[in-house]
């Protein structure tokens, strides 16, 4: 296994990393970068283990509705990271059983690579939304096809791929990238149906970042993003190499949708706590700042803050019911209910932003006007701040107060609260992906069996 | 009148200015406030005019529906400050109006004083919230009677007042503050019952303040903000002296909410009209990102736009209510229908949250993890992010990345936090709103209508 130390070394591998323009030679340096890498290091040296055989217990395989349950709460104490390696290791394991009947060679490479990058104790990231171009048209129809990326080329040895993928989660701080079909392709799109794994520094590989850290000079007006910040990329892969034994799927269509499948069923869980940990955060945020304020007992704060409660308490229903009605894979892996996790991810995006709408009602505009702490600790203007922005009320001390404002500035107000609240949206999907899946496995027959029930329409229709 | 460049030297007058816990010494080369001063300055240039008594048009009052309509149109093309001042100009006609019977002096002090703020073409700030301690309790129960702004001294030539106000919007860009206080007061609350004119510059004043200004970052991933981000401000009056003349409200408990009450009427009115605007934006920028990425004929995206569409159009039609409705003072000045006013408001605050939420929906992750345009300059990088980031022809890279980065920065960056904050809380938050529109909705009338239904009429 890695220490911390070790990870930070490993990232000065010669990878192509661009931001803004230029190139970023040391990812540990750059304020962009720089909270993910240690919050990740700060991971590596909680886990590690001098034994040789030690491996993280991030691979575990959940086989039980509690496992189910004991992995979600594990997963709260970990990076982003080290929970999208999980999620990829154990999906590059499901993706396996599922085409080993036909691919037994695929199936065997990807068991291996799994094996090898727990050894190695490495993180990866997700690389699966194309380029997509015009996304009225199939990646055939395009006027580039490298939009969707693509096998160029073909020899003994391993294939050559082009394209790029979007929204690349940490890329810039991780070891591999999975690469994976974004939807399914169809018979005639064969050389779009690539998957493989592909290390960070590969030859052909650009990873161009966008980050939501925000400028070190004044962290504490930053409390949650000068730790938490990561970085997306686009990454390009420019005719890049990729050797056989890290190739999991060249052409087989019939497979093309088996990894993005695949991941979507671990990824559900962690993306549910997740969602469950926030909104009890904007409850915890609503009640402390109406507390400091002396509202905390005006009707209609808290009649906001009851429908903070009511989100937060259905939320958490749903990942209950997820894992309580856990689905169980052939290999005999447990999943949760994809039916509980949309239902519930798709009434967590939707309903979010109105919630961040009454959190900011709560607490106020100074949200955005409050002074920095600097502020509060320039002889000049300090005690002016001290005595305004005090309420005298009792165990609320004016800087708690302030950095209460900063605090929800910066987590729903600010560049990474925008990132937050988009990434609670899309992920996953958007709305209208989770609205279908969540259609699609709801039990209709019984729903129509109640309404014809009401109708006194005892028999079907014959017609 | 002033030029823009006669504005700017009139700001380094020794106003006590505090940015990021420093002194800022001269506000016109403090990159944070540099977008609110240039958008000031564009404003005088665009208005200038060298005859000695041209005045600017953001200090006329509206006399007839159609007058007020066409300057609710006009404003949305001034800078934000010149906007203020407009509306503290509109808020002393009215208050002044509401005042006149009972204390004609203050009427004829505040007309006074507006007239010479036309004169000098100067700018104002609304200073309203006051710091409030324990919102539970009113002012003259909090533990530091200073929460709320409160006279300290009365001298035979003026006052002396303490205390604080926040959120105040174009006062570190603007030359004087029209302070008013934050709500009525009651009997033996005459002592923070305080209206009145201070200079921004006035000894004892010191401005505290904060900025969602893009200074850090390339001005081409803030396309918006970086011409329109305004600072705020807390104000500190630490016994500032205020000459009778510019006093406006000395202790009169009856009228501490006249002022407050005047400027939220024209203040919601104008809020109403940038609403429109953004609304119109928003709807807009939803369709060339759609059609940007290929998108446009999709049902549900359609349904989205159709949405946001519905949303900017009812606030259209608010605000012709309000004027259709207006009502005309004594004097002859026209006032915006509070009903109507306030309703549009409160819906626009209330939803656009929502419309947000359907813009990034169709838009997409890359509002986010588009490269910035400098990535697309570069040539390392530059082929890359042109092949990737482009879709079809006619959309190229830097026309899709541009509109990214506008949402981004108009949506889910920094100034958007301010943008959401102010449309949902300025003039009030919602439920102050509701309030003013349930007051002023024709109760009568509905339950009449009841009782018909229900059978219930003698």
């Amino acid at each position: 296994m890695m220490t911390g130390a070790q990870y930070r070394e490993s990232l000065g591998d010669g990878r192509a990393v661009h931001l803004e323009g230029r190139r970023v030679h040391d990812v540990t340096c750059e304020p962009a970068f720089s909270p993910a890498v240690q919050w990740l290091s700060e991971v590596y040296d909680q886990f590690y283990d001098p034994d040789p055989a030690a491996g993280g217990p991030y691979f575990v395989i959940p086989r039980t509705a509690a496992e189910l349950r004991t992995l979600a709460e594990r997963q709260r104490g970990w990076d982003i990271s080290t929970i999208i390696t999980s999620e990829a290791l154990l999906m590059v394991l499901t993706a396996a059983s599922r085409m080993r009947a036909e691919h037994p060679e695929y199936s065997e490479r990807a068991m291996r690579y799994f094996e090898q990058s727990r050894r190695r104790d490495i993180r990866v990231a997700f690389a699966i939304t194309d380029a997509k171009g015009d996304r009225s048209l199939a990646p055939k129809a395009q006027d580039d096809g490298d939009l969707y990326l693509r096998i160029v080329g073909k020899s003994d040895d391993g294939v050559t791929i082009r394209g790029a993928k979007l929204h690349v989660s940490n890329c810039a701080i991780v070891h591999d990238i999975v690469v994976m079909p974004t939807k399914r392709m169809k018979e005639g799109e064969e050389e779009w149906a690539f998957a493989g794994a592909v290390p960070v520094n590969a030859p052909g590989v650009t990873v161009i970042g966008t980050s939501h850290a925000p400028p070190p000079e004044d962290a504490e007006r930053y409390p949650w993003s000068t730790r938490y910040a990561i970085s997306e990329a686009l990454v390009v892969f420019d005719d890049v190499f990729v050797p056989s034994e890290r190739v999991f799927l060249d052409g087989q269509v019939d497979h093309s949708a088996t990894w993005a499948h695949s991941l979507g069923v671990w990824e559900r869980l962690g993306a549910l706590a997740h969602i469950v940990d926030s909104a009890d955060l904007l409850v915890g945020l609503a009640q402390l700042i109406a507390e400091a304020n002396g509202l905390d007992r005006i009707p209609h704060i808290r009649q906001k803050i009851g429908d903070l409660v009511i989100y937060a308490t259905l939320l958490r229903a749903g990942l209950g019911a997820a894992i309580d009605n856990a689905e169980f894979t052939a290999e005999g892996f447990a999943t949760p209910s994809e039916l509980f996790t949309n239902a519930a991810k798709y009434y967590a995006a939707a309903q979010f932003s109105t919630m961040v709408r009454n959190l900011h009602e709560i607490a106020g505009g100074a949200v955005i006007t409050a002074p920095s702490l600097l502020d509060l600790r320039n002889p000049e203007i300090g005690s002016g701040i001290e005595k305004y922005l005090g309420t005298g009320i009792e165990g609320v001390s004016t800087q708690e107060r302030l950095r209460l404002f900063h605090a929800i500035r910066d987590l729903t107000a600010d560049a990474y609260g925008g990132w937050r609240s988009i990434t609670l949206l899309l992920g996953g999907g958007g709305l209208h992906a989770q609205r279908m899946v969540a259609a699609k496995h709801y039990d209709f027959a019984h729903a129509k069996q109640l309404a014809r029930d009401a109708a006194g329409i005892t028999a079907s229709p014959t017609y | 009148m002033l030029t823009g460049a006669q504005y700017r030297d009139s700001l380094v007058d020794g106003r006590q200015v505090f940015f990021a816990g420093q002194r800022v010494p001269d506000v016109t080369t403090e990159p944070a406030f540099a977008a609110a001063i240039d958008w000031t300055a564009r404003g005088y240039d665009n208005n200038f005019r060298p005859e000695p008594d041209a005045v600017g048009p953001y200090f006329s009052v509206p006399r007839s529906r159609d007058e007020l309509r066409t300057m609710e149109h006009a404003l949305r093309q001034w800078d934000m400050a010149s906007i203020a001042t407009s509306q503290g100009l509109l808020m002393a006609v009215t208050a002044a109006s509401r005042m006149r019977a009972d204390h004609p002096v203050y009427a004829e002090r505040a007309m006074a004083f507006f007239e010479g703020c036309q004169r000098r073409d100067i700018r104002c700030a609304m200073t309203i919230t006051d710091a409030k301690g324990n919102r539970r309790l009113s002012p003259s129960r909090q533990k530091d009677a200073d929460h709320y702004v409160r006279i300290v001294e009365t001298l035979s030539t003026g006052v002396v007042i303490r205390g604080a106000k926040l959120h105040i919007t174009s006062a570190v860009n603007g030359h004087e503050l029209i302070v008013m206080p934050t709500k009525r007061m009651k009997e033996g609350e005459s002592a923070w019952a305080f209206a009145g004119a201070v200079p921004v510059n006035a000894a004892g004043v010191k401005l505290v303040t904060t900025s969602v200004a893009p200074v850090h970052a390339d001005p081409a991933a803030y396309p918006y903000s970086y011409r329109y981000a305004v600072p705020e401000a807390m104000v500190i009056f630490d016994d500032v002296f205020v000459p009778n003349e510019r006093v406006f409200l000395c202790g009169e408990v009856e009228y501490s909410d006249t002022w407050a009450h005047s400027l939220g009427m024209w203040e919601r009115l104008g809020n109403l009209s940038h609403l429109i605007d953004v609304a119109d934006a928003i709807v807009g920028l939803a369709h060339l990102i759609a059609e940007a990425n290929g998108l446009a004929r999709v049902p549900h995206i359609r349904q989205k736009i159709g949405d946001m569409t519905v949303y900017a159009t009812l606030l259209a039609a608010a605000l012709e209510g309000a004027i259709s409705n207006a009502e005309v003072s004594p004097e002859g000045f026209v006032t915006p229908s509070e009903l109507y006013t306030n309703a549009a408001k409160f819906y626009a605050a209330e939803h656009f949250h929502e419309i947000v939420r359907d813009l990034h929906d169709i838009a997409g992750g890359a509002v986010l993890t588009a490269p910035a345009l400098s990535d697309l300059a570069s040539s390392e990088t530059g082929q890359y992010v042109e092949k990737y980031m482009r879709t079809m022809n006619g959309v190229s890279a830097e026309y899709r990345m541009r509109l990214f980065h506008a949402i981004r920065d108009y949506t889910a960056d920094a100034y958007a936090g301010w943008l959401s904050f102010t449309t949902l809380l300025g003039g009030g938050g919602p439920h102050a709103q509701r309030a003013v529109a349930t007051k002023h909705y024709d109760v009568e009338r509905a339950k009449q209508l009841a009782r018909e239904i229900a059978g219930l009429t003698p």
